[in-house]
């Protein structure tokens, strides 16, 4: 039911976008959307903001970050983290996700595959049900969304996370902004409240270039409404049939000179038995 | 009565700063924006020259590591060094269409005191493991099964006795890393909510060994035993966990329950209870003065939260409750009474992994990249309600990808017999050079 409402939300917002956008059909079915150099009349031959579906555009966007799919899909991530453009931290996650019909969120399992000191560690993420397994000791100790095992990046960073479910989306106005390739985006942005008592933050703001549903921009805010980090969505390729970012870049809110990029590659669809989402399974986990 | 005016000049000059501050408030206002856009394009820039380095999965990992140690006397004796070197290998690798195969080992040289070096080898894991369907598995052989949610005591660990072959650290996470696992037959069967979990652990005619490179059956199968394991789901953020354990060697069943809550995002708190019928340690320890029965239902318990800030600090409290162990009058008895009891009875209770007296209080923080990234302290303190003996430990653990160097101490406080400052070691310090293979 939350699948065909999903693909139901995705199709309305892609006629919205192709009408909003007047671009050829072929450039709207994959192909790099042309770059605009300067702001254009756009803004204005779009829809009037209060006829669009906030929450439509944001299921989009998140259809175009995760694969949507009952049986998984898995993916590797390497993080990349600087201070001063210095490196000081680098990891390789494997991940295996899955989407609950029922909630509507995505069950992960984050398996650390690098340095070598950390390989085997495993992370479970089944909404604010989270455990650290460690196989040296075969020990899963439950910890809080707020314990961050991956330096800047939260584990709600890494995880695939449906904003449309946690979120309460509203338009804020369509905004020309310069995307992390330094292109000049058409740009629906949209003001993200917390829906849910254990989203990761307390408000986001979110620019999803109109033509496409990709999310180029994000900037993520704690409950005393400080900025906590700015995210930019790049390197677009088509991975399992849509073209998804596969690299993030996050620069922290405080410290501009901290900076995480991440990047993901091996995409691959995955049959993960429920039964493995939980926290006995994971001294029994092994990577594929 | 009027207030006194401000004299013209004082007026002037507070006009002035007003007004400079005001054009300065405007400068940076315009000036934030476009510092924002220099510092994402810095990390941008940073981005576009991020190569792409994926590590890839290996069936086994090792870790070489190189240790030294000064350890000083509550006694007046002169300190002491001593050392070890240590090898660690794991492997896990399937080998066939749901079959793999585990298996992991620690190899210890110790060396100090005056004495020869000493080999000790700690077999840890070695299985097979089947999956039948994705939901039904089955493992034999020696595997170190490890239940509890607790943070240093766990009562529903029920391996747990005897395992250790070599304290290395009174680090909670390096007793329960560097131990013997149990040889058993395990079957599991998972659900999307929950699992079941059946072990049967026979016993070996064979006495624990001290030989170097003994695989010590004799410790970790004492006597025959199994466990019954039900986890079950219940709703957010409840994770309850039932288990039911006993033994061929006349002992009654004992039950447990661990159990977890989310209190906020920050805060994780923590109930792990076992008991049933039991003799009191003392008499286990065959340490009591007279031969006289104690059995009675005796619980187990430990209880606490963590707390994790933005920062990455997270620090816990932990109380714990052994029901069988002595309190305050029979602890005080057994520590004034003759030596021999009182040596057996700490050799007891440190082998089945106990606790000494019936209540500690226990505290932990872990600070990662404390103050400069790569940077992590740990740090803990044991507390002894009865003879108020104190037991704190610290850590400071610096690491690159494959390297890592670290600086331990801990110390002991209290009484010669106590319970955390036993008779005469006073505090040791230990460098340690970690390197992964």
């Amino acid at each position: 039911m939350t699948l065909r409402v999903s693909v139901m939300s995705i199709l309305r917002t892609f006629i919205t976008a192709l009408w909003a956008s007047g671009c050829a059909v072929a450039s709207c079915l994959g192909a790099e959307p042309a770059s605009h150099s300067t702001a254009s009349t756009h803004a204005a031959a779009a829809p009037a903001v209060g006829t669009l579906d906030a929450q439509a555009i944001l299921a989009a966007s998140d259809a175009v970050r995760n694969p949507e799919t009952p049986s998984g899909f898995g993916m590797s991530i390497v993080l990349t983290e600087y201070r001063d453009a210095r490196e000081v931290d680098a990891n390789t996650l494997a991940i295996y996700s899955k989407l609950d019909p029922q909630s509507g969120r995505y069950r992960t399992l984050v398996s650390y595959v690098g340095p070598p000191r950390d390989a085997g560690k495993l992370v479970l993420e089944n909404g604010t049900d989270m455990w650290f397994f460690d196989p040296s000791s075969e020990a899963s100790i439950r910890i809080s969304p707020q314990q961050r095992l991956l330096g800047q990046a939260s584990t709600g960073d890494v995880v695939s996370v449906n904003l449309a479910h946690d979120y309460r989306a509203a338009l804020a106005a369509p905004e020309d902004i310069t995307d992390g390739n330094r292109i000049l985006r058409h740009c629906y942005k949209l003001e993200l409240a917390a829906a849910v008592s254990d989203a990761t933050y307390h408000r986001i703001e979110l620019w999803i270039e109109q033509s496409s549903s990709r999310p180029v921009k994000a900037r993520f805010y704690s409950d005393s409404d400080r900025l906590l980090k700015v995210a930019y969505y790049r390197r677009f390729q088509r991975e399992l049939g849509v073209e998804r970012p596969t690299e993030i870049v996050i620069i922290d809110g405080l410290t501009p000179t901290w900076v995480t990029v991440m990047r993901y590659s091996a995409y691959a669809w995955r049959n993960i038995p429920d039964s493995w989402l939980q926290r006995d399974y994971l001294p029994r986990f092994r990577p594929e | 009565m009027r207030a006194a005016s401000p004299p013209p000049i004082v007026i002037r000059t507070r006009l002035l700063r007003a007004l400079w501050l005001l054009a300065f408030a405007g400068f940076l206002a315009g000036r934030a924006p476009a510092q924002g856009q220099d510092s994402d394009e810095a990390a941008l820039a940073l981005a576009d020259r991020t190569p792409s380095q994926p590590s890839v999965p290996r069936t086994c990992l090792g870790l070489a590591e190189v240790a030294v140690s000064d350890t000083t006397w509550s006694d007046g004796a002169a300190s002491s060094g001593g050392g070890r070197t240590s090898l660690e290998m794991r492997c896990d690798g399937a080998f066939a269409d749901g079959w793999r195969a585990v298996f992991s080992d620690r190899l210890d040289e110790l060396w100090g005191g005056g004495a020869s070096a000493q080999t000790i080898n700690t077999l840890k894991e070695a299985y097979l493991s089947w999956r039948a369907s994705p939901s039904q598995l089955f493992d034999v052989g020696r595997i170190n099964v490890r239940e509890g949610v607790a943070l240093a005591y766990n009562p529903t660990d029920y391996f747990r006795a005897d395992a250790i072959r070599n304290v290395i650290s009174l680090d909670p996470d390096s007793l329960r890393d560097e131990r013997l696992g149990t040889v058993m037959a395990r079957l599991q069967t998972l659900w999307s909510s929950g699992s079941l979990t059946a072990i049967y652990a026979p016993r070996f005619d064979a006495r624990p060994s001290d030989s170097s490179f003994s695989p010590d059956f004799g410790a970790t199968n004492g006597e025959s035993r199994w466990v019954l394991i039900l986890s079950e789901r219940l709703a957010d953020p409840w994770q309850p966990q039932w288990s039911l354990t006993g033994t061929d060697g006349g002992r009654s069943l004992q039950g447990g329950l661990d159990l977890t809550y989310l209190l906020n995002r920050s805060t994780v708190a923590y109930l792990e209870w076992a008991g049933g019928r039991s003799a009191s340690n003392v008499t286990l320890s065959g340490s009591a003065p007279a031969a006289t029965p104690d059995d009675a239902f005796r619980s187990r318990v430990a209880t606490g939260m963590t707390y994790t800030t933005a920062s990455k600090l997270s620090v816990s409290l932990e109380y714990e409750y052994d029901g069988a162990a002595p309190d305050g009058q029979p602890w005080a008895a057994l520590r004034s009474g003759p030596l021999a009891p009182y040596v057996r009875y700490r050799d007891y209770a440190a082998a089945q992994q106990e606790l000494t007296t019936r209540q500690n209080v226990f505290g932990y923080a872990q600070w990662q990249d404390a103050a400069i990234p790569r940077l992590d302290l740990t740090l803990f303190l044991r507390l002894d309600p009865y003879d108020h003996s104190r037991l704190p430990w610290a850590e400071a653990r610096y690491h690159w990808e494959r390297l890592s160097i670290a600086i331990q101490w801990q110390g002991h406080t209290g009484a010669a017999t106590s319970d955390l400052a036993p008779w005469p070691v006073h505090q040791s310090w230990l460098a340690l050079i970690d390197y992964y293979l």
